[in-house]
This record gives structure tokens, C-alpha cells and sequence, in this order.
């Protein structure tokens, strides 16, 4: 994994997103998330089942993507909907899209700043591909622990 | 007790209509955007609208408008990500009547529809 020690500057700016996934799994699901890992990265990560991906324009410019494996996907589209999806179907990419959607939100919310705007979410399946993010933003890599297995927010801003 | 629920996320309208069902509201119509929505508003009544903001076509704050154009005051609800004070203040001024910032727990949005469910 390509990163970058984080400065104490730095550490702060992935607060935002670390508290907004926290509490969408936490109002949503009932669900307390451990952060396993944070760190600045050179590059787009998630080696994940299905990934949901949004992005922000306005004063800040960029893309947050969600990350998880088919089992964590099924189990909370169980939580939500009182049954599981047998695969990745168009109601398991609606709810990676909606996580993304609900996490971009609360992060906007707690930014604090009212000329932020966050775009429609897309979602995509299957782990070979890679997104480029500008090359001028910052790429964070935030590592979650659910209590259904490991899901990522990276996330690159300008 | 009929309800419009409004949301182009499949999964939030099912999230909502769990809710709904759980006080006891089973006539739910759904639209997955604002000109969906206003084509099933216009087609019949309804006692409650819930409606998100961020929607393709047509955005919550379009489909509010064009209710109150056309005079009804039946009560809506936003329930969207968008929390900012400014945002929320638009919303009323387009003649939302309640509010309701995603992430919501199960338990808020059962205390707020409580409101507009008969007993």
C-alpha cells in the first residue's frame, strides 16, 4: 500500500467522513464502527465486492467511494429490509449507492460549509478497476471495521 | 391513511415504507422522482407526502413547489442528507412541513409520522 505518514494538520481533515460513516451505520443500523486504519494515500485502493461512489463539487471537488464485500452488503441490506439478497442485484447497488449518498451528506453537514453540493451516487461491481482522482486532491483511506466484516470510505478532495 | 413516498432510492422507500407499515400505514403509493411523484399526487389523494431532495429529473424542492401550486396544504415531509440551516430554511419557504435529516434512526422517523397517523 502506497502511503503518506499523516501530519497533525492533516489527521483533521479526514474527521468529517470518519464521524459521518460512524454515524449513518450507527442511526441506520444500530451498528458502532471501528476504525482500523487511516492514512493518506497516492492511490485509489478498495479491492472490494461493490463499491459506491459520489461526488462532491462546489468549494470542495472530489469523490468519496464506499467499499465492502458481498457479505457485508447482504447482511445489512438485511438489516434494512428484513431479508438478505442472494446476490448483487439492483437492490444491493441502491443501498451501497444510498451508504455513499447518507456518508457524503453528514460529511458535507459537519464541514460546515453551505457551497459544498454532492452529486447522484453510482455504484459498481466487481474489484477490477481503478478511479484516477484528480491529481490535485488529497486521497484519504479510511478502514472500518462493521460487525459484519471490514468496509472502506476513500475518499479525494481539492 | 394514504401515503406518497417519494425517493429514487428503491431501498430508502422501503426503508420508510417499513416504517409506515409499522404504525400501522399500508396504502403507500411510491414515485422514484419529483415529476413521478407530482404525475401520482395529481392522479389522487393522499393524506402525507414523504419526499428525499436529491432525486434525478425532477428534486424534492421542484416537487414541493408544485404542490403547493396547486393549493393543497396536505402535510410533507423532506427526508433527505441535506441538514444545513439554509437548506432546511428553503425547504419551508417551498412549504415543507416537516423535516427529517438522513441518517435518521428508526425510532425518529416512527416520532415524527406518529404526528400525521390517526390513533
Amino acid at each position: 500500500m502506497s502511503t503518506i505518514p499523516l501530519t497533525p494538520a492533516v489527521s483533521q481533515l479526514p474527521t468529517p467522513f470518519i464521524e459521518s460513516t460512524r454515524a449513518v451505520f450507527s442511526a441506520m443500523l444500530g451498528a458502532e464502527l471501528g476504525l482500523t486504519d487511516t492514512c493518506r494515500c497516492r492511490r485509489f485502493h478498495s479491492p472490494f465486492d461493490v463499491s459506491g461512489v459520489i461526488g462532491f463539487s462546489g468549494s470542495i471537488k472530489g469523490m468519496l467511494v464506499i467499499g465492502m464485500d458481498k457479505p457485508v452488503a447482504f447482511a445489512i441490506a438485511e438489516e434494512l429490509l428484513g431479508y438478505r439478497p442472494i446476490d448483487i442485484d439492483a437492490e444491493v447497488f441502491d443501498l451501497v449507492g444510498e451508504l455513499a449518498n447518507m456518508i457524503g451528506g453528514n460529511a458535507k453537514e459537519r464541514m460546515g460549509d453551505a457551497n459544498i453540493a454532492l452529486g447522484l451516487p453510482t455504484v459498481v461491481s466487481g474489484k477490477s478497476y481503478n478511479i484516477v482522482f484528480h491529481s490535485d486532491n488529497q486521497l484519504y483511506l479510511l478502514c472500518f471495521e462493521t460487525p459484519w466484516g471490514p468496509i472502506s470510505v476513500e475518499f479525494g478532495l481539492k | 391513511m394514504k401515503v406518497l413516498v417519494v425517493d429514487d432510492s428503491g431501498v430508502m422507500r422501503k426503508i420508510i415504507i417499513r416504517s409506515l407499515n409499522a404504525v400501522g400505514v399500508t396504502d403507500v403509493v411510491e414515485a422514484a422522482d419529483g415529476e413521478e411523484g407530482f404525475v401520482q399526487f395529481q392522479a389522487q389523494p393522499f393524506d402525507l407526502v414523504l419526499t428525499d431532495w436529491n432525486m434525478p429529473v425532477r428534486n424534492g424542492l421542484e416537487f414541493v413547489t408544485d404542490i403547493r401550486r396547486t393549493g393543497s396544504k396536505v402535510p410533507i415531509m423532506m427526508i433527505t442528507t441535506e441538514g444545513q440551516r439554509s437548506q432546511v430554511i428553503l425547504a419551508i419557504q417551498a412549504g415543507v412541513t416537516d423535516y427529517l435529516v438522513k441518517p435518521f434512526e428508526k425510532e425518529s422517523l416512527r416520532a415524527k409520522l406518529d404526528k400525521y397517523v390517526p390513533v
